[in-house]
């Protein structure tokens, strides 16, 4: 008989590794344990990792809801804004996160077109430069194709996913995905290094703590990456002077101008959704200070968002129109986890006045 | 279900306690079945249907094989039996690849066809449960075992869930002994399984996933845009993460069975330490490469037949065994380049009678055969012969490149593929359990705590599936 039928007993190495396994084992569970405890002195919440698996599982939702689903489709701006107990409260809809941060949301605006299972109402972010046809293709597409190829079929994926999520959510150490270096330094570095801002939870609402950033580093990263052109911040200690130093770089550039065409296919999308029974409303979010500065220059509202409204069958809000949506945004972009929930209400109350609850 | 996974280490832990809760040694066993068709299922439940289908057929087969007396009538159901599996394999793996490559042929002639692709779903596996059950049937009809009179030891056999999706493949001499009696698993033989199981996960989950994944996906994405250092640099991340992916696959999966005290055969055995291609093929994907030896180089007359047909053997069976990985011509052409080589070593010794014998004449082979082999994997690992192109001139290119990578991602592949190399060449004779005797208890506990602290701490973005999963 070979000895590889014996009962595996030629593999076993000798003397047995029994002690070693359970002194290793001991050793990194008391590990584990101190990471984990020291994550939360120093201020780290457990959150969710964000993936393509997480919103598969949204996605999944979504069509399993039909006429119940509130859809958010977007990018942080509608993941950060949007707080989803309130919006069930306030709608007696479900609401179904599927923003992606940071990316070029109009390949899942199709998915929810070309999906006959897609009959519910949706809430579109207005960033009318990323409405426009001929856009990037970005994870947005990848993570539409995931749900498509690997996750709307098996079983496992699913069930793993929601495993996944419940897991994170009960542990710091999982802070994210945080690299080995980035986490030793947290760990070792007190009061130097603060907790991450964002917290995600495993229905894919986001929250972010300003107060967890330093500013005004924050807010002047985000100003430049708006801005999309390197800025010599030698000699640059003011606000005043930063303000200037923008300004002068956005004049280098000209601004766009966009005709209804480029608009035809966002607006041949929503027709595609009202025509299953579906209804959508775009929402252009608030932006302040040279964030906004920014936007106004570069998509001039004559030639921008009006053009999009004029011609959209569906409803469009712009929050630059009504004072109620004047909230304070840290860094010129994005809601503060403490405000959104009132911004929130806030938006339902204008949809409702819009008659798009009806 | 993936190994390294949430949902299989419970699936692990129930199974565990159902089977040492149970007593009876029949009782176990169908609860290994029933657990291994839930695993099955857990990805596509329709597809349970056609492993059944293959499973009970090839349990029929074997047993006519087995008491018919005339040879025609042996040879016709062993017919049969390669037309019902092949046709599933062809019919799921290859019915649009044989397709598109018609139209791609007619094409060439003038003639417009454009099919629609059949938009058919590969069922996980069925490459290598498919190449297991009918090992079956050749070896009854071969007469090297008798017909199984079991059907649960069969079923067992075929749908056994730690080597059920990516292997090792096992064959029935190997595996259905094991089923006669009950297995006794004593807690060195449990702990050591579990060992291995941790060993597995790292591999995959830090080594590939981790440290040699983004690489590879970030160079091969747009190669083009790649300095030729950095091209090199992601061939051979890519040779250290095919390697720790399905090695690390094939030691869960024998760690796995091992704590249900069951055996499966060894799938790697430091293949970067090669002595040439042939002596490669002997330690990488055992279980397949002696699958093909022994059933299909060896039925074409092998190298007892004249040098040129023994050339023509070698290529047809690695051609098959490039197809047998992925129904496109990328996976042909490797098989093609992988022949190729096999003859020209055959040919040299036996021309020559080269046999490197000094350490430095040994250690320069190994160092070419890596290359090669590395080289080999740039057409496996391409989306097309675009891709293919393209990646070959970012390895010759002199001129500036668009992109770099970090340098902290050089550092990384650098250091693992190192390593990896190192551990190969000096390890070559060594099994892994006489590697781990060497070490004090301390360096032992010291490692499953690190093994088991970095798979937990940095193995938490987006689940990644096991590469040899799609064949």
């Amino acid at each position: 008989m070979p000895s590889f039928i014996s009962n595996s007993s030629d593999r076993l190495p000798n003397p047995a590794v029994k002690r070693a396994f359970g002194f290793g084992l001991l050793v990194a569970v008391l590990l584990l344990a101190v990471v984990e405890l020291r994550l939360r002195q120093i201020g780290f919440r457990p959150t969710v990792q964000d993936s393509k698996e997480l919103w598969a599982a949204q996605r999944g939702k979504a069509a399993l809801l039909g006429k119940q689903a509130l859809i958010l489709v977007g990018d942080s701006r509608m993941q950060l804004g949007m707080d989803l107990d309130v919006l069930a409260v306030e709608t007696g809809l479900t609401p179904v996160q599927l923003a992606i941060d940071g990316s070029e949301f109009l390949p899942v605006l199709a998915d929810m077109a070309q999906d006959p299972a897609i009959t519910g109402k949706l809430l579109v972010s207005g960033d009318v430069w990323k409405l426009a046809a001929s856009r990037p293709r970005d994870r947005a597409e990848e993570w539409v194709e995931f749900y498509h190829r690997k996750y709307k079929d098996l079983v496992s994926a699913k069930l793993e996913t929601l495993l996944k999520s419940q897991v994170q959510q009960q542990l710091a150490l999982y802070g994210g995905g945080i690299p080995p270096q980035v986490l030793f330094e947290r760990l070792t570095s007190p009061g130097m290094i603060r907790p991450f801002y964002l917290t995600t939870y495993a229905n894919r609402e986001r929250d972010a703590d300003y107060e967890l950033v330093q500013q005004p580093a924050f807010y002047i990263n985000r100003v430049l990456r708006s801005l999309g052109q390197p800025v010599d911040m030698a000699g640059i200690d003011t606000r005043e002077k930063f303000e200037h130093a923008v300004g002068q770089k956005l004049r280098q550039s000209a601004p766009s101008q966009f005709s209804a065409d480029q608009f035809a296919y966002t607006h041949g999308l929503s027709r595609q959704i009202q025509n299953k029974g579906g209804q959508l409303a775009f929402i252009n979010f608030p932006s302040t200070a040279l964030v906004r500065t920014i936007e106004e220059y570069r998509y001039p509202r004559a030639s921008g968002w009006d053009v999009f409204s004029a011609n959209s069958p569906a409803l469009a809000v712009n929050c630059w129109d009504y004072p109620e949506f004047a909230f304070e945004l840290p860094d010129g972009a994005h809601l503060d986890r403490r405000d959104k929930a009132e911004f929130t209400r806030r938006l339902v109350a204008r949809l409702k006045a819009s008659a798009f609850f009806d | 279900m993936q190994f390294d996974s949430f949902l299989f280490l419970i699936f692990w832990l129930v199974v565990l306690a159902l089977y040492y809760s149970i007593r009876d040694w029949r009782g176990r066993k169908l609860m290994l079945l029933i657990a291994s068709y839930l695993f099955y299922a857990a990805w596509n439940p329709p597809f349970v249907v056609l492993l059944w289908i293959s499973t009970n057929v090839d349990f029929c087969l074997g047993k006519m094989i087995g008491a018919a007396k005339n040879q025609p009538r042996r040879k016709a159901l062993l017919a049969v039996s390669l037309l019902v599996n092949l046709g599933f394999l062809g019919f799921f793996k290859y019915a649009d690849f044989l397709n598109q490559s018609a139209a791609e042929i007619l094409a060439w002639f003038g003639i417009g066809y454009q099919p629609q692709p059949l938009g058919i779903v590969l069922p996980i596996g069925i490459s290598f449960y498919t190449f297991q059950s009918l090992s079956y049937t050749l070896d009854v009809y071969q007469r090297k075992i008798a017909a199984e009179t079991s059907l649960l030891d069969f079923s067992l056999f075929v749908t056994f869930f730690p080597q059920l999706v990516a292997g090792p493949i096992v064959r029935a001499p190997q595996f259905l002994p094991q089923c006669k009696t009950p297995r006794q698993t004593d807690a060195d033989q449990f702990v050591w399984g579990l060992t291995l199981f941790l060993f597995g996960v790292f591999a995959k989950a830090i080594l590939a996933d981790v440290g040699l994944a983004p690489v590879v996906d970030q160079v091969y994405a747009n190669p083009a845009a790649f300095g030729a250092a950095d091209a090199w640099l992601a061939v051979l991340a890519f040779s250290g993460q095919i390697f720790f992916d399905f090695a690390g696959y094939s030691l869960c999966a024998i760690g796995a069975a091992m704590t249900l005290g069951f055996s499966l055969p060894d799938n790697f055995h430091c293949p970067y330490g090669a002595l040439g291609f042939s002596d490669f093929w002997r330690r990488w994907h055992i279980s397949l490469s002696s699958w093909l030896r022994d059933y299909l180089y060896f039925s074409l007359g092998g190298n007892r037949v004249r040098p040129l047909r023994t050339v023509v053997n070698l290529l047809l069976v690695m051609i098959l065994g490039g197809l047998w990985h992925g129904a496109a011509w990328t996976f042909a052409l490797w098989g093609i380049v992988h022949g190729t080589f096999l003859a020209a070593e055959h040919g040299l010794k036996h021309a020559s009678g080269f046999r490197p014998e000094s350490s430095v004449a040994k250690l320069g082979l190994m160092l070419a055969t890596f290359l090669l082999v590395s080289l080999t994997w740039v057409p496996f690992r391409a989306q097309g012969f675009e891709d293919l192109v393209a990646m070959a001139a970012a390895l010759v290119r002199s001129d500036g490149a668009a992109a770099v990578l970090a340098q902290s991602s050089r550092i990384v592949v650098a250091g693992i593929v190192s390593v990896m190399l190192l551990w190969h060449i000096l390890a070559r004779e060594i099994r892994l359990e006489q590697i781990f005797e060497r070490f004090t208890p301390m360096v032992r506990g010291s490692l499953i705590a690190g093994l088991t602290i970095s798979v937990v701490l940095f193995s938490n973005g987006d689940s990644r599936a096991f590469i040899y999963f799609q064949f």
